[in-house]
């Protein structure tokens, strides 16, 4: 390849280019304020985790006290709960588990 | 700080030291900005690439694992950019109208070009991967081996692509009158 294009490969190097003064001063400004996105994203994250725990924390509680206080109740007889939200409401329980 | 390795960078700032992030930026802006600018032809255009570059590491420098070095890994984020922006500006499509009919339209009046004009010019009439591959191993001197790693193609891929793209550059120069 050198032997080939060995001339032109002197010249391509040559294309070499470098960054425009204050590129990084411009660059830092901006990671400035992605951080504090980043910190308000990660405080709304943890936010809804929490609340999502908070809501299966109460829904474990729920279904507690329904099964000691008023008979042998389970998912199934949950009355005003449809099948579909059943399986959404497992799926908040597992994930705030998992979460914790 | 200067001195510091990547990894030991990237600790710091994954722990909160934002600022230590401007050490990897002077350490890879100009490399950064120097392939961009030969893809895009365009300083400006380049600038907000390499700028949006570095922002993009940053939010994901928490998936930076370690398999790669570090400047191949920005360098990825850097080529993608590129490609993304030159697809949206069509200028692809522009380029594959047909050599001959570009290299006419290209060289046109000024017959005076000196040779670094001319190769610009010419770099504009390869295709997006072929100014990729140029820019990385023959610009900015990136092994094979991260060329292949940055493109996602193999090593034999990345030499047989230079090799073809080397050759079609010698032939549009010729067309533009640069004859050494």
């Amino acid at each position: 390849m050198k032997s080939e294009f060995g001339e032109l490969e002197q010249k391509l190097k040559a294309l070499n280019k470098t960054a425009p003064k204050d590129f990084t001063e411009g660059v830092i400004q901006q990671i400035e304020s992605v951080s504090k996105e980043m910190k308000a994203e990660s405080l709304i994250r943890v936010t809804i985790r929490g609340l999502a725990v908070a809501v299966a924390a109460c829904l474990v509680m729920l279904l507690g006290y329904s099964y000691v206080f008023e008979g042998n109740i389970d998912l199934d007889t949950l009355s005003g709960l449809s099948v579909e939200l059943k399986v959404d409401l497992l799926d908040i329980i597992d994930y705030g588990t998992y979460e914790n | 700080m200067k001195e510091l390795q990547d990894d030991e960078i990237i600790s710091k700032i994954l722990g909160g030291d934002s600022r230590a992030f401007s050490v990897i930026v002077d350490r890879y802006k100009d490399t950064i900005y120097s392939i961009i600018v030969n893809m895009t032809a365009d300083s400006n255009m380049a600038e907000e690439i390499a700028q949006e570059t570095f922002i993009r590491l940053y939010r994901f420098l928490d998936k930076y694992k370690g398999q790669s070095s570090l400047k191949t890994f920005v360098t990825r984020i850097a080529i993608n950019l590129s490609l993304n922006a030159l697809k949206k500006r069509k200028i692809k499509r522009q380029r594959n109208i047909g050599i001959e009919d570009m290299v006419h339209d290209v060289a046109g009046p000024q017959t005076n070009l000196d040779d670094q004009m001319l190769i610009q010019r010419a770099m504009k009439l390869l295709d997006d991967e072929q100014r990729s591959i140029v820019s990385m191993r023959m610009i900015e001197g990136y092994s094979t081996k991260e060329t292949a790693i940055i493109l996602g193609i193999k090593e034999g891929t990345v030499m047989s692509r230079l090799s073809r793209t080397m050759k079609k550059l010698k032939e549009i120069l010729k067309e533009l009158g640069y004859e050494k």
